[in-house]
């Protein structure tokens, strides 16, 4: 086909696909997002409605010779940052008999409030009837308001807070603390991390890593003999021993968690990470993953070698494992993957009490229930487990599409 | 194929000696097929004599296993009969061995290699366990925890190393690199070694050798191990054929996965299978019990009944009721003994059928875009494929607060787009403020929700692995005959895209039928709420809260069964598929 010239509508097409696999891409990676902006929280943060994605903090200055929280206020179009005082002062809320609520007076529309001290009572009432046929009594006062004289129903009364201007003490506000809005910064909690990592995080993100590097390296080194005899060795009973081989990776592990929790039991491995290990570095997939791959491999230069009188450790080690390192690469970060990831073995396997054998796993399920009222540490416990894996991701990309793809040509 | 330069010089030819050697040695062969037999080589006469020794060691094994008692590490006495008779083969392939070698026949040396290995390595393990090598693993981590200065210093030696790599070859420079990072390296090695206390170690282990069952497993992997190495020297004088040499070397690059794999995977699987027929519990010795298990988890009752008895009541004693239909004036009553097990299954099967659309459409339809030819593409599929990549507990974790309903920001969206819909359109529209968590009808789908985020990146990449294996030449001819864009989806790529649409349902399907991550770390409620329970997580509080081993080993085979029926699918499918082509 030759190349056509765009058009506009080709143009608008392209736009319109750019946006949406950004829209997607931004909901896939959302939750990501959420988790590395509430890890750096702090504990209150969390809380505040609506949920926000940048970590803030409350600003605090010194007032009195002690830190103070600065609360937001906009007087006149004019923005301040007042303090609590401590003090409280009776206020009284003002309006006139058309805009008073009867049925439930605090939610009247107040034209003023000001301290109950400044106001004068006239003396008179005013009775309404509410709806079930009680009445409810107003008195009337006399106001003061920005030079005017008023008279109007007093609809509630209530304490206020004192806040006062750090920088000009004769500068007062009053307001209800409860609502005010403090004033904010955002602020970045890296302190979260070091908290979790106080919480066992340390000693279990060391164990994942011993786990993972020895699961890895296990499978790797199994994976490539095996994967060499099956390939390039000719023997009898070799096809029925592959065949057995291949069958293994259809039964599912969930057959097999009682027996070997069974066998970890009784030659006393349980609670230990060894258990982690060892009974997992010998995989069917791998075996099978580099068996495909060193078929691949012309024969002659082998037969050339092996005439030549080279050992088969020889040709293995020199000529097989520099040639498959894309597919030994593949597996590697396989092997990675699920041993970072795994849960359900360490779960049964390390007991709850055993923290100095947690796995990150497991780790966050307990973080999560010491920790159930403080999500910004659950998430920075979670954050610490997902980063490394995503980190690799990133470096090796090519080779985690590469398993896949490959695992999809098996059927 | 390109060979990299790298791993041809690694292969240097044999020195001309051994050549020469080689000659030599297969005449003397020759001489000797054709005259007298000599005497018997030392080392065949060592083997025989080590081979009477195997039999007692074997002996003594068997008679160890039947002085044990009844209950038998609480496996019971089938298991150790079984382990019994597993002690005797060495015995039997001894006394084979012994018999073979005097008549010098390779069988033989065959077996007395295999057997001598095979002891080594099993000692091997054993000698590790007598130094406290496996238990001692624990104590890796606290060593490195307090010296993680040192430990920084060997990853710096590997980035040092990596780096050096990357660099031309032969250059000074990659020299300096790589030396500096093999001094940092052995630097930090030997430091991190002696702050963890390695001397401490080396006593410890030196201090198992007070214990004679120490010294007796040092002294068989020594004798094993040698006679093992011998034998296969011997060679020459067996008059070993290529082909027996290689079904040796075979089986030998094989035998650590076929040691694993009989260790941890044939050995479980077999005892899971016996334990499936046994009444196992914590602390008791199982007893056979037949297909009792089977029965109780399987038993369904179905009757019909009047519409004014409970549904309850129409069924036998011991049977719970599932649920009924009503039929005109007749009700009919569903009843199962072990009702749990079949509401988890039913909540497994309604997550797969859920997952399955939420995970695969979403993926055709990007990997149809991501395979078109505009730049970025690799970017998205990266980005979509992240989800994937992380473990499930803690993005099941991080979705528990996404579904918050007070501070998460899913019911937050819903209540902002309701907001927008009343003030903005002028709708009345009540906002949902559902409970994700904690709702019993909504439960499930929240599981599904997390589970489908997680796996559509994976089938974007399979689809579009299956996209990009259609031949374009199709595409072509259908262009030719004018066919529209959508006439081209419909007659080439959907039927094109079905295998790939057959094995992407199929292992959806098998993992989420085996979901278990998801419900445990999603929801905090214990005991999990019947509507979460899928059928794994049955299994595990049979298993692990009521320790009832036998069934649970029967709840995991019914389980193995139903996915092995759906394996089968695929085999047929793709077997047929192959047929076509």
């Amino acid at each position: 086909m030759t190349p056509k010239k765009l058009t506009l509508r080709d143009h608008l097409i392209r736009l319109l696909i750019y946006f949406l696999l950004t829209a997607f891409a931004l909901l896939m990676l959302f939750p990501f997002i959420y988790m590395l902006s509430t890890s750096l929280k702090t504990s209150s943060d969390v809380f505040h409605y609506p949920p926000r994605l940048l970590p803030y903090s409350p600003v605090e200055i010194d007032y009195n010779g002690a830190p103070a929280p600065l609360y937001q206020f906009t007087i006149d179009g004019q923005e301040r940052g007042l303090v609590l005082t401590g003090e409280k002062a009776r206020f009284g809320f003002f309006t006139t008999s058309d805009l008073i609520n009867a049925e439930t007076p605090r939610d009247s529309e107040i034209l003023v409030q000001i301290p109950l001290d400044d106001a004068n009572p006239t003396g008179n009432t005013l009775s309404l009837t509410k709806a079930d046929g009680s009445t409810e009594e107003f008195e009337e006062f006399n106001v003061t308001y920005r030079g005017e004289n008023l008279t109007l129903l007093k609809a509630y009364q209530g304490s206020l807070d004192q806040f006062v201007d750090p920088n000009d003490p004769s500068y007062t506000q009053y307001a209800n603390a409860r609502t005010a809005e403090q004033r904010e910064v955002v602020d970045f909690q890296t302190e979260n991390y070091s908290a979790v990592f106080g919480l066992n995080l340390d000693r279990s993100l060391v164990n994942t890593i011993i786990v993972t590097l020895g699961v890895t390296a296990g499978q790797l080194v199994t994976s490539i003999f095996g994967g060499y005899a099956f390939s390039r060795i000719e023997f009898r009973g070799r096809n029925t021993i592959f065949v057995a081989y291949l069958g293994s990776i259809m039964i599912p592990f969930v057959v097999l968690i009682i027996p070997m929790y069974r066998l970890m039991v009784s030659i006393g491995w349980q609670n230990h990470i060894v258990s982690l290990i060892v009974p997992w570095i010998f995989t069917a997939y791998g075996t099978f993953l580099l068996r495909q791959f060193f078929m691949t491999i012309p024969k002659e230069i082998e037969e050339a070698a092996l005439l030549d009188g080279c050992s088969r450790f020889r040709i293995l080690w020199g000529m097989f494992v520099p040639l498959s390192t894309p597919a030994i690469a593949t597996l590697g970060i396989f092997s990675f993957l699920y041993a970072w990831n795994s849960f359900l073995w360490p779960l049964l396997i390390i007991g709850e009490g055993n923290e100095p054998n947690h796995v990150l796993t497991l780790s966050m399920i307990r973080l999560s229930n010491i920790a159930a009222d403080k999500p910004n540490l659950v998430l920075t416990g979670a954050a610490i487990a997902i980063i490394p894996p995503i980190i690799v991701f990133i470096l090796a990309q090519r080779y985690f599409i590469e398993g896949v793809t490959s695992s999809a040509v098996k059927g | 194929m390109e060979l990299s330069g790298r791993g041809i010089q690694l292969l240097r030819p044999p020195s001309a000696k051994r050549v020469h050697e080689r000659i030599i040695m297969t005449t003397l062969v020759d001489k000797r097929t054709t005259g007298a037999r000599a005497a018997l080589p030392p080392v065949v006469l060592v083997n025989i004599i080590w081979n009477i020794f195997i039999v007692l060691g074997s002996l003594l094994l068997f008679s160890t296993v039947f002085q044990q008692s009844e209950d038998f590490f609480d496996l019971g006495r089938p298991v150790q009969v079984f382990a019994g008779l597993i002690a005797l083969v060495p015995a039997a392939l001894a006394v084979y061995s012994s018999i073979q070698l005097i008549q010098r026949k390779a069988g033989g040396r065959f077996s007395a290699m295999g057997m001598n290995y095979v002891i080594m390595v099993l000692a091997g393990f054993y000698l590790l366990h007598l130094w406290g090598v496996f238990i001692g693993m624990d104590n890796i981590s606290s060593a490195i925890l307090a010296n993680y200065q040192w430990s920084l210093g060997l990853a710096v030696a590997y980035a040092l190393y990596w780096l050096a790599g990357r660099l031309e070859e032969d250059t000074p420079m990659r020299m300096r690199l790589e030396q500096a990072a093999i001094g940092i390296g052995m630097i930090s090695l030997i430091l991190l070694l002696w702050f963890s206390n390695i001397l401490g170690a080396a006593s410890a282990i030196l201090s198992t050798y007070g214990n004679a069952a120490t010294w007796i497993t040092t002294g068989v992997i020594i004798i094993s191990g040698v006679l093992a190495y011998r034998m296969l020297k011997l060679g020459i004088y067996f008059n070993e054929t290529p082909a027996q040499q290689s079904a040796w070397q075979g089986w030998l690059m094989l035998s650590p996965n076929i040691i694993g794999f009989m260790l941890f995977f044939a050995g479980p699987l077999l005892l899971s299978f016996y334990l499936s027929f046994t009444n196992d519990t914590v602390g008791n010795i199982p007893e056979f019990i037949g297909l009792q298990n089977y029965g109780e988890i399987l038993s369904l009752q179905i009757t019909t009944t009047s519409l004014e008895t409970t549904a309850q009541a129409a069924l036998a004693p011991n049977y719970t009721a599932l649920g009924d239909i009503t039929l005109g004036s007749s009700r009919i009553v569903i009843g199962a003994r072990d009702p749990l097990f079949w509401q988890s299954l039913r909540n497994t099967i309604v997550f797969c059928l859920l997952l399955v659309p939420l995970s695969v459409i979403p993926a055709i339809i990007l990997a149809m875009i991501l395979n078109s030819k505009l730049p970025a593409m690799k970017f998205y599929r990266a980005v979509y494929f992240l989800p994937s990549v992380a473990a499930v507990v803690g993005t099941a974790l991080i979705w528990r607060w996404l579904y918050d309903p007070t501070i998460g920001y899913i019911n937050y969206i819903i209540s902002q787009i309701v907001g927008f819909l009343n003030n903005t359109l002028g709708m009345s529209v009540t906002d949902p403020a559902i409970l994700w968590l904690t709702d019993q009808g909504v439960v499930l789908f929240s599981i599904v929700l997390l589970a489908a985020w997680q796996v559509i990146g994976f089938n974007t990449v399979l689809f579009l692995a299956g996209l990009q294996g259609i031949p374009n030449t199709l595409y072509e001819a259908a262009y030719v005959d004018g066919a529209n864009k959508w006439q081209e989806f419909r007659n080439v790529t959907l039927p094109m895209l079905a295998p790939t649409t057959l094995f992407v349902i199929i292992t959806t399907v098998i993992t989420g039928l085996q979901v278990f991550n998801e419900p445990y770390a999603l929801i905090s409620a214990r005991p999990l709420p019947t509507a979460a329970t899928t059928s794994v997580f049955y299994l595990y509080n049979r298993g692990f809260f009521r320790f009832e081993f036998g069934y649970a080993s029967s709840v995991a085979w019914i389980l193995f069964a139903i996915i092995f029926a759906i394996t089968l699918v695929q085999f047929r499918f793709s077997r047929a598929k192959a047929y076509e082509d």
